[in-house]
């Protein structure tokens, strides 16, 4: 479904990603797993068309992804960012309908109706502004929003950063639910303990370049994520 | 005491009507703050080249009202042509975009000063005709260019929170990237955010041109306020703008009238824009709130 081929992207003249490749198939659940500064935002930037690549190619459903991010997200490419970007004055209700924003006019209630039953606590603050919710209520809401645009591809940056661990839970919970209701993943986490828990797959991401990938199992029995990753358990 | 209370009434009545032009001149100035973070310095000479093109097509023998219009059309056109032309490329640097819009104002005046000189000239009124309200005189044109100015504003407030474009502007302003990242195409956004403010410009130039002559330093003070008013206002906020504008009119002409009581049994006293030190209060004001709550009267803190 999203294939991605030697992809460079700089900074100026930092050199973030070093060839990376990725791929991921329909339904799937992956992770892409990496310590801060690995890069695996600008990976998700570059994905969705904030971040402009200088080589490589990124390919969804077999063809190639345009460059600017309101066509991506026609395509069905829906990133949820580190750092959430909600629109702060607007209301819970509101963040959500602009998050339907490519389908025009179209009637909205069965979405609606599937994001408050994933996340009840935001039907009951469907008024309140959404720059006074909880850090966690905030993270359920960019899911939430993200959702409305009825993603094929979902990109989730860090989403559970940050939270108390029922808060996590219950994010975590909603993932998949979320992919079992047949929305493919891509989810970025610098807790490897976490993506191992919710992933079926696994990339890591070390400086820019994809040191192995395999399924949570093999991550666990490997030595150096062991070492590195899981502290020594 | 009786000659106090003339001057009260005179300072209020004629702050209530110039202040809500006021609002009206720093509208398209706040909203393109607000949403793309651009302080554009040409904004007071697209109010200047709206005046100038209904006073040249009223000269031509063009009725006002559709002068008016075809000022409207040209500061559209003019605002747009500079976002695309220049801004859009290099709106990423606040530095380059202050210069920029800056050499476009000083642009437009030396274009002005080429065909028009620096003669001063005068826009013939939509109305003519004073209205005396109480010990007052009102020039009517005035009072159309209040009541004016409110449609345009309130216009301007319903097309922002009740229509479906509106509110693609307000999330835009709120945060770019999230808009981007729902599917909104944050170019046109910007894009229409020029279009409007240009048309704004045009509109409020045309009326600017009741109470000023025209001349080829015209954009200066229309600058000035819209930059107080968006600084004491708050960063676009359309509320805050409306107080501080009459915040600031109020000052202005109480500014006025201080050192002329003598003579203010002429209402002509009151021809006061364009005085040197008629942007003083403004500047006060922005100075005291830049010190005393620098994210504005209505401006939130984290901004
Ligand atoms: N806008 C930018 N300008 C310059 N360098 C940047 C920029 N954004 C990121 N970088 C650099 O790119 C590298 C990768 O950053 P990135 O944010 O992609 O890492 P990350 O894996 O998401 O980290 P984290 O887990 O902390 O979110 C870092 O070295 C960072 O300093
Ligand atoms: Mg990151």
């Amino acid at each position: 479904m999203l294939r991605i081929e030697n992809l460079h992207v700089y900074y100026g003249k930092a050199h973030v990603l070093k060839g990376v490749s990725l791929h991921v198939a329909p339904g799937e659940f992956v992770a892409v797993i990496g310590p801060n500064g690995a890069g695996k935002t600008t990976l998700f930037r570059t994905i969705s068309g904030l971040k402009e690549h200088h080589h490589g190619v990124i390919a969804f459903k077999d063809a190639p992804l345009p460059k600017d991010p309101a066509q991506i997200v026609r395509r069905g490419v829906i990133h949820c960012p580190e750092g959430r970007h909600l629109f702060g004055d607007m209301t819970v209700r509101e963040n959500l309908e602009m998050g339907a924003f490519r389908w025009d006019h179209r009637d909205m209630s069965d979405d609606l109706e599937r994001v408050y039953a994933l996340f009840p606590v935001l039907r009951e603050r469907e008024r309140q502004i959404a720059r006074t919710l909880s850090g966690g209520e905030q993270q359920m809401l960019a899911i939430g929003r993200a959702l409305m645009g009825r993603p094929e591809l979902l990109l989730l940056d860090e989403p559970t950063l940050g939270l108390a661990p029922i808060v996590r839970k219950a994010i975590a919970e909603a993932l998949q639910q979320i992919n079992q209701d047949g929305v493919t993943i891509l989810l970025a986490e610098q807790n490897v303990a976490f993506a191992l828990a919710d992933a079926r797959r696994v990339y890591l991401l070390e400086t820019g370049q994809i040191v192995k990938v395999g399924t949570p199992e093999e991550f666990r029995a490997d030595e150096h994520v062991r070492r590195v990753y899981l502290g020594g358990v | 005491m009786e000659q106090l209370l003339v001057i009260g009434e005179r300072v209020v009545i004629f702050s209530v009507l110039v202040s809500a032009l006021y609002a009206l001149v720093a509208l398209g100035f706040t909203m393109i703050f607000g949403v793309g973070r651009v302080l554009n310095l040409a904004h007071g000479a697209f109010l200047m080249v709206g005046a100038y093109t209904a006073w040249f097509a009223q000269r031509a023998g063009v009725d006002l009202y559709l002068a008016a219009a075809l000022a409207v059309l040209v500061c559209t056109l003019l605002a747009v042509a500079l976002y695309q032309g220049l801004i859009r490329h290099v709106q990423h640097s606040v530095i380059i975009t202050l210069i920029a819009t800056l050499a476009c104002a000083l642009l437009l005046e030396e274009i002005i000063k080429i065909f028009f000189t620096t003669t001063p000239q005068i826009l013939q009124p939509f109305i003519s005709g004073s209205i005396v309200l109480h010990q007052t005189t009102i020039i009517s044109n005035r009072v159309l260019a209040f009541v004016a100015s409110w449609v345009a504003i309130v216009l301007f407030w319903l097309f922002v929170h009740r229509t479906r474009w509106g509110k693609v502007i307000l999330a835009t302003a709120q945060d770019q990237e999230g808009a981007a990242l729902v599917g909104i195409n944050v170019r046109h956004v910007y894009t229409v955010t020029w279009a409007l403010s240009g048309a704004l410009a045009g509109l409020a130039g045309v009326f600017f041109a009741s109470w000023v002559n025209l001349s080829p330093f015209m954009w200066r003070d229309p600058l000035i306020i819209s930059f107080a008013i968006v600084v004491v206002g708050g960063l676009g906020s359309l509320k805050g703008s409306i107080i501080a504008a009459y915040l600031i009119g109020f000052l202005e002409v109480l500014m006025t009238y201080s050192p002329s009581i003598k003579f203010c049994a002429d209402y002509r006293c009151f021809e006061f824009l364009g005085a040197s030190w008629v942007g003083v209060p403004s500047l006060i004001m922005l100075v005291l709130i830049l010190f005393l709550k620098p994210s504005g009267l209505f401006g939130r803190a984290h901004e």
